[in-house]
């Protein structure tokens, strides 16, 4: 009691242990994260650079060294203070009087599968130390079974052959401090804790539900593979791991949020992967300091070059075989724990425009949808701006057959061009966002209540002319083309200043928001790689996969705008 | 950032100087091309004063490289303190500045006299000049490796578009009004390149630009293809113009190239109006040469004062619009475009030509064969 005291009025700032104690364990069996043998280096990375999680702020002040007592009811008593009582901690005595032998399982109903607990922990325990295995021989010799557990040498014998031959669980490692066996429990993980010893194990025994892999529903694919990552880290990990089985795929497991401590994973291949840009994620990762990062987008927000820019500068994908296209090329993904969403890093324009559709079927087809893509985007962003400049202020450019049936349609339509634009626009969207919420069974009507009637009535009743439906639903239909949601956005939102500019300016005025928006572009990077890659700077090499998607036999070399470090991807 | 003004930490590649330079010098000049050469030579050989004012400026282009390359990582306004001394230095470089300033309010007039014609009748042009010079602002302030990546990609389109429009164009083109070729003799022809070179202006921007080279002895390729895109556009341009409206009529035109663009109709397309494509290139390349000179007269400031060179970029922004609206009408635009015609040579023709002499005379910067230390440090 009185060392707890002691070590409650020492400031404690060690921080590194509890994120780092799964990778800094020598490479003994024992260690949970699946890294490279060889990677001593990616220790040194994470000692450097990772600010895992603070103090943990509960009810009373925890200190982050807080060792374990040998007295096992002090150390039961501070668990269950630092979890707050909490009903679903479960605490499992073991008791064998004749030996001595005390000890405690703990772990938290509903995190820990507790089939495990009981097969793999507690029935070889209870075999090996509870059992009357000396009563047989007679009791001569009763020195072996009274006070076994008294010296020091004895209890870590005992701990050795529990954690070396007694447990039968896959995977384990022993803690030293409280704070660890706390956020091991926390994690889902078993707690073994005995009596006069100043070690606990601690045992994986993740026992929570995962969705089984369905269908990504923001990037569903025709002819490609039909699994999207789901909510666990591991799982997602797995999907990975199968696809490349490759042994320099380096994993470096993170923990974030400080209450939270959400567990990230940095995904790369060693050796293809520019070094620098993985120190530069782990950087900005490790400066991160906050209470939770509950998902993705969330951390992307906050490792982002240019928060300020409408534009993605990483990818934002459910697939796995979109993340491991990418790592193979040199990319980096991290992927987030309770979240189906990987972020690959760096990114450029030429990323969001690809689909992975396009590798699956062959390359003339490819390319022209390609290309068609492109064009779509072009649409969605200049149709609107481009109609309102030409009625309102360049007539005389208008086809003439055109021009007059326009002035035709447009008779008696109260509202000058760019307020009818903005309005059709602007109905667009709140039609797009109240789909999203809506049940399947009502999002039918919502569509032809949308699109026929008000569409309809609307030209009907002469709020609008039938040419500016027209156009706003063309611009509409092709912004749904976009490959990549997260650049359907930023295109939305500078559809609205091209009009407003077109409205203003004309044609110059959308010349200037044209010349705007790709300034932007140029100067926007992604943890180095410049976004408008690989147009510009001009790599000709890298032209291969642009806008064509030449035969995969031509593509033999890595893209060059990633500075990878092993170049080819294909021999002759 | 202060860093870039004394040692350029940027680096642009050999391919994106090239860029650059062509940029740079195709600009306002594809619109007024014709008239001034039409009207001193009276002859349709205008399109060899082209080709010939295109060599002369290569030639001048490389003395400049050659210059620039005894200095490496020192822009012109550095080195030219080096030559001549430090006053004097400073005087030419505010001299340089001075002239850029003008030629950028030049360039925003030209645009605006060309978008008040053709696209917006009745907008004032303060607020089309004040929009373009924000715009403009916009990616000066972002430095140089952002600059030469957005010519990277406006130059193809500009080139494309041109080529596109002139093949439109043939179907007026008569051979005739070419003919007779060489009809006043060769002498004419050199007397029009006096009219020509001036088109070729902007190349003087490799006195800064081998700098941010990552490479700078292969400077001279990059020059030499970098004049050599717009002598091969500009001499299309010259011809199909001469060939379709005709010397005489070229010399009377303001724009001569837009009003070819308005000769062109294809009846039955869909597409009546083909000034649209031809809008598109005229405020992209101005737009980079607008740029360019910005950049340059805001480094030069920059270099000479010490500073970093974007605060230059906001402070120049007001003279620019004041230059820019000084010329009442559209005669007076042109006559300040003669103007800058002259101060031109001045400064890229004769400047150069003079320090180079001099910088071989007192021996200072690196000689090109050994690249030993003649006591420069960079």
């Amino acid at each position: 009691m009185l060392r707890w005291l002691k070590s409650k009025a020492k400031k404690t700032e060690n921080n590194v242990n509890i994120g780092n104690s799964e990778n800094n364990k020598d490479n003994k069996n024992t260690s949970y994260s699946k890294k490279n043998k060889s990677s001593k280096k990616t220790n040194n990375i994470n000692d450097i650079y990772v600010n895992t999680s603070t103090n943990i702020y509960t009810n009373i002040n925890l200190d982050n060294d807080m060792p374990i007592t040998q007295k096992l009811q002090t150390n039961l008593k501070t668990i269950e203070e630092a979890l707050s009582y909490s009903p679903d901690l479960v605490i499992r005595m073991l008791k064998y009087t004749y030996s001595g032998f005390e000890a405690a399982v703990i772990y938290i109903d509903g995190l820990a599968e507790s089939k495990v607990v009981q097969d793999n922990i507690l029935k070889p325990l209870i075999k090996e130390f509870c059992e009357d295995k000396f009563k047989e021989k007679g009791n001569t010799n009763n020195i072996s079974n009274k006070n076994i557990i008294t010296s020091r040498k004895s209890i870590s014998s005992i701990e050795a052959r529990i954690r070396n031959s007694v447990v039968t669980v896959s995977s384990l490692k022993e803690a030293n401090t409280l704070n660890e066996c706390i956020s091991g429990i926390l994690a889902g993980n078993t707690v073994l804790l005995i009596q006069n010893s100043n070690k606990a194990l601690i045992m994986k025994t993740p026992g929570w539900r995962t969705r089984t892999p369905d269908e990504p529903i923001t990037e569903p694919s025709v002819s490609g593979p039909r699994d999207g990552f789901v909510e666990t880290l591991q799982e997602n990990i797995t999907m990975i791991r199968r696809r490349i089985k490759d042994r320099n795929l380096s994993l470096i497991k993170l923990k974030l949020g400080r209450r939270t401590r959400n567990d990230i994973a940095v995904v790369y291949i060693k050796g293809i992967a520019n070094k620098d840009t993985v120190e530069e994620v782990l950087r900005r990762i490790g400066q991160i300091d906050v209470d939770q990062i509950l998902a993705a987008g969330v951390l992307e927000q906050f490792i982002e070059d240019n928060f300020l820019s409408p534009f993605p500068q990483m990818q934002y994908t459910e697939r796995p075989d979109r993340v491991v296209a990418a790592i193979l090329e040199g990319r980096i993904a991290i992927i987030i724990d309770n979240t189906p969403f990987a972020l690959v890093v760096p990114a450029s324009l030429s990323m969001f425009m690809q689909s992975p559709e396009d590798y699956y079927e062959r390359w003339i087809y490819s390319s022209l949808i390609r290309i068609l893509r492109y064009l779509a985007i072009a649409v969605s962003l200049f149709l609107p701006a481009v109609y309102v400049s030409l009625i309102s202020f360049h007539q005389g450019l208008i086809p003439t057959k055109l021009a007059i049936f326009i002035a035709s349609a447009r008779e008696g339509v109260p509202l000058p061009s760019l307020i009818e634009a903005i309005l059709m626009e602007v109905t667009l969207e709140i039609l797009r966002e109240a789909g999203i919420r809506l049940p399947k069974s009502i999002g039918q009507a919502v569509g032809i209540v949308g699109g026929l009637v008000i569409g309809e009535a609307a030209v009907r009743a002469g709020i609008v002319s039938p040419v500016s439906v027209v156009v706003v639903s063309f611009t509409a239909i092709a912004s749904f083309s976009v490959a990549q949601y997260s650049l359907g956005i930023p295109i939305r939102m500078l559809r609205f200043t091209m009009m407003l500019a077109a409205g203003m300016l004309g044609l110059y005025g959308v010349m200037l928001s044209f010349i705007m928006i790709t300034v932007h572009l140029s100067r926007l990077k992604s943890f180095g790689v410049s976004y408008m890659s690989p147009f510009v700077p001009y790599r000709p090499g890298d032209w291969k996969d642009f806008i064509l998607r030449l035969p995969v036999m031509m593509m033999k070399k890595r893209p060059e705008m990633l500075k990878v470090e092993d170049k080819e991807r294909q021999k002759d | 950032m202060k860093a870039i003004i004394n040692q350029p930490k940027d680096k642009i590649s050999t391919t994106q100087t090239a860029v650059a330079v062509s940029s740079i010098i195709i600009g306002a000049a594809i619109l007024t091309m014709a008239r001034p050469a039409a009207r001193i030579m009276n002859s349709p050989d205008i399109w060899l004063s082209v080709i010939f004012g295109g060599l002369i400026s290569i030639i001048l282009g490389i003395i400049l490289v050659k210059l620039s390359q005894r200095f490496p990582c020192k822009t012109f306004f550095q080195f030219n303190q080096i030559i001549i001394g430090k006053l004097p230095g400073r005087v030419l470089s505010i001299i340089t500045i001075i002239y850029y300033i003008i030629l950028s309010g030049f360039e925003i007039r030209m645009l605006s006299e060309l978008v008040h014609i053709y696209l917006l009748i009745r907008t004032p042009m303060e607020i089309v000049m004040i929009t373009f010079i924000c715009v403009g602002t916009y990616l000066t302030v972002g430095g140089i490796n952002s600059i030469v990546r957005v010519f990277e990609l406006y130059l193809p389109v500009v080139i494309l578009l041109l080529f596109g429009i002139m093949l439109l164009g043939l179907q007026h083109f008569e051979l005739d009004n070419l003919r007779p070729v060489l009809g006043k003799g060769f002498i004419n022809v050199i007397k029009g390149i006096q009219a020509t070179i001036l088109i070729y202006v902007g190349f003087e921007i490799m006195m800064m630009l081998t700098a941010f080279m990552k490479e700078p002895k292969k400077a001279v390729k990059a020059v030499i293809v970098g004049i050599g895109i717009p002598i091969l556009l500009y001499t299309i341009i010259s011809i199909i113009v001469i060939g379709v409206l005709t010397v005489d009529e070229a010399k009377t035109l303001a724009w001569p190239t837009a009003s070819l663009v308005n000769y062109i109709e294809y009846s039955g397309g869909f597409i009546e109006n083909f000034q649209i494509f031809f809008l598109i290139v005229w405020i992209l390349t101005i737009y980079t040469t607008f740029v360019s000179f910005h950049y340059m007269a805001s480094l030069g400031m920059g270099q000479v004062f010490n500073k970093d060179f974007t605060v230059f970029t906001y402070v120049s922004n007001p003279i620019i619009y004041i230059i820019a609206l000084l010329p009442q009408n559209l005669d007076e635009v042109f006559k300040l475009g003669d103007l800058i015609g002259y101060m031109g040579i001045f400064i890229a023709g004769i400047v150069p030509v003079l320090l180079f002499i001099i910088a071989v005379i007192r021996k200072k910067g690196r000689k090109r064969k050994g690249w030993e230390n003649d006591g420069i440090d960079t």
